[in-house]
């Protein structure tokens, strides 16, 4: 069972990894951006309209035929695409830029 | 209003007034004298009542057109008065649309419904399916989200069955890293966790081998740790999902394990947790690579523990109009000589599937699996053709035919039409 021992050991790996490579908790609606930030780092606690869009393009059919943002409101986005990344294994800032241009275009 | 009224009225009674106090004027005169003088002054008399007629006549005028102008301002105050009401009403509305908004939490249903028709080879066709899957979200900011999915569905005799597909809490940990523990879809492998719900699913049926206690893992009781592999600037994209476990049961019949139960017990009777994840990988835009592997150990109930291990690799790319995947998945049992079926058992599975977006919202699948059980009666080879008509992306009206080559006189053998209309909202 040699093959499984490496497999594991390779998940394990990478899980160490993510946990020690994170930035702290980065959530939209927490963070208060102080003046000090530079605006890159404000604008990505955000979510960008240009990435969201093309992240949309290129993963939101990955798994199913595309949903039209009209199709929601922008606080059933919210949740839905809360689903989504949980279930694709988005990045937190993937998932805000999409919900941008998700409620932009509904 | 009734200002005005008033003073019309009062302008009108003066003027009957005057006009009845100048006739009995006039009839007052004493009019049997017929002689010239008389008829002088009563000339005089008509023609002085004559111009006071004319006089109130253009006082009348007058006073008609004040009126009027009255009446102008007094209209607009109402439609004002009425405007300011709306105006409160709509802000009304906009403020509690803007706290809507604002809510830490939000309550949102989604799921899917089927309803199927199927008849295979020698027997009779049927109205086979029907079935409701309720998805309910409760998000608390962006923080936690509470997942759950129901399944129920009529069974042959009519009665219905209720289940639990899943469910879970989801705590956001980071941008890379969510916990998500409860009764989860199983991780490995991409048909049961993203392909099965009846609107994605592009046939009727799930691939031989991955349905319910078969080849593929369904569900578990455990936590999972899941998210994004950070990969810097690059529009390369990576995701893992990582969990622990009660794992599954196995469940024997005579001297061997019939099957092994994977749909997600709330127990541990062997008291060994189960150890897996999977990692995917999109080297390019619209491609995605999985490799799946669990490992740990199972039992049959009141036995001891054997070994149990799961291995998987799935792919899925998408060009254009069309879409392709595939995926192979094995779980194996470990041999263990105390036990009623002591030897070694695999049961391994894979499919590939091929989909086309035809002009008109019309579409072609293909898909070739094949199901290796240790039960030679339940090996099966298939493969499904179907066309697709898409009344939305999400409601689909599926007609398919499955060429079935399994043990001849098993229902593994005969093949089967199906059609399917499934609703995604
Ligand atoms: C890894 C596969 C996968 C990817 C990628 C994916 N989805 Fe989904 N999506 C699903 C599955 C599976 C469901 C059905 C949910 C279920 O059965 O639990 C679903 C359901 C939905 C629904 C229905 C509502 C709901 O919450 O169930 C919407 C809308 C949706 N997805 C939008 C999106 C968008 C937008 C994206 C891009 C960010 C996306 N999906 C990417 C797998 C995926």
């Amino acid at each position: 069972m040699r093959i499984y021992k490496i497999a594991y050991f390779a998940i394990a790996l990478t899980a160490l990894a993510i946990i020690a490579t994170s930035p702290g908790t980065a959530m939209a609606k927490d963070v208060k951006p102080d003046a000090k930030n530079n605006a890159e780092v404000v604008k990505d606690t955000k979510g960008d309209f240009v990435r969201g869009a093309k992240l949309w393009a290129n993963r939101c059919s990955a798994c199913h035929n595309m949903r039209d943002p009209k199709d929601l409101t922008d606080s059933e986005w919210e949740a839905t695409l809360m689903h989504m990344r949980i279930r694709a294994g988005l990045s937190g800032q993937d998932t805000r830029d999409i919900l941008v241009f998700l409620q932009k275009t509904n | 209003m009734s200002g005005m009224h008033n003073k019309s009225k009062i302008v009108m009674t003066s003027l009957l007034l005057s006009f009845g106090l100048s006739a009995a004027a006039l009839a007052s005169e004493p009019l049997a004298t017929t002689n010239d003088e008389n008829y002088d002054t009563l000339k005089s008399e008509i023609n002085e009542l004559r111009d006071q007629i004319a006089i109130m006549q253009e006082l009348l005028k007058q006073q008609s057109i004040v009126l009027q102008n009255k009446v102008e301002p007094e209209v607009s105050k109402a439609e004002i008065k009425k405007l300011k009401k709306d105006v409160k009403k709509v802000a009304k509305l906009a403020k509690s649309a803007e706290e809507w908004k604002n809510t830490n939490s939000t309550v949102h249903l989604a799921g899917y419904a089927s309803v199927g028709f199927s008849k295979q080879a020698g027997a009779n066709g049927s109205f086979s399916q029907a079935q409701f899957s309720p998805i309910f979200h409760y998000q608390y900011k962006d923080k936690v989200l509470l997942e759950s999915e129901l399944e129920l569905k009529i069974l042959p005799d009519g009665s219905t069955s209720v289940g639990m597909e899943y469910l879970t809490i989801d705590l956001i940990l980071n941008d890379y890293m969510a916990l998500i523990a409860g009764k989860f879809i199983s991780p490995l492998g991409q048909f049961r966790q993203n392909i099965h719900p009846s609107w994605i699913n592009k046939l009727p049926s799930a691939p031989v081998g991955f349905g319910h206690d078969q080849a593929a893992p369904v569900a578990d009781t455990g936590i999972q740790l899941r998210g994004a592999i950070p990969m810097g600037d690059s529009d390369m994209r990576a995701n893992y999902a990582v969990y622990v476990s009660n794992g599954p049961e196995l469940i024997p019949e005579g001297s061997e394990i019939e099957e092994i139960a994977t749909e997600g017990v709330a127990r541990d009777q062997d008291g060994k947790k189960v150890y897996g994840g999977r990692v995917g990988f999109n080297p390019i835009a619209k491609m995605e690579i999985g490799l799946s592997v669990a490992s740990g150990q199972a039992a049959i109930a009141l036995e001891s523990a054997r070994s149990y291990n799961v291995l998987g690799a799935d792919f899925a790319y998408q060009w254009e109009k069309l879409d392709l995947r595939g995926e192979y998945v094995q779980q194996k049992v470990g041999a263990l000589s105390s036990s009623v079926a002591p030897e070694s058992w695999k049961w391994s599975s894979w499919y590939m599937q091929g989909a086309y977006k035809l002009p008109n919202n019309f579409e072609a699948v293909a898909r070739y699996s094949d199901y290796d059980s240790p039960h030679a009666s339940q090996d099966q080879r298939q493969l499904a053709i179907g066309l697709n008509y898409l009344f939305a992306p999400q409601v689909i009206t599926k007609i398919s035919y499955e060429f079935n080559d399994g043990l001849a006189g098993t229902s593994a053998a005969a093949n089967r039409i199906r059609a399917q209309i499934a609703y995604g909202f």
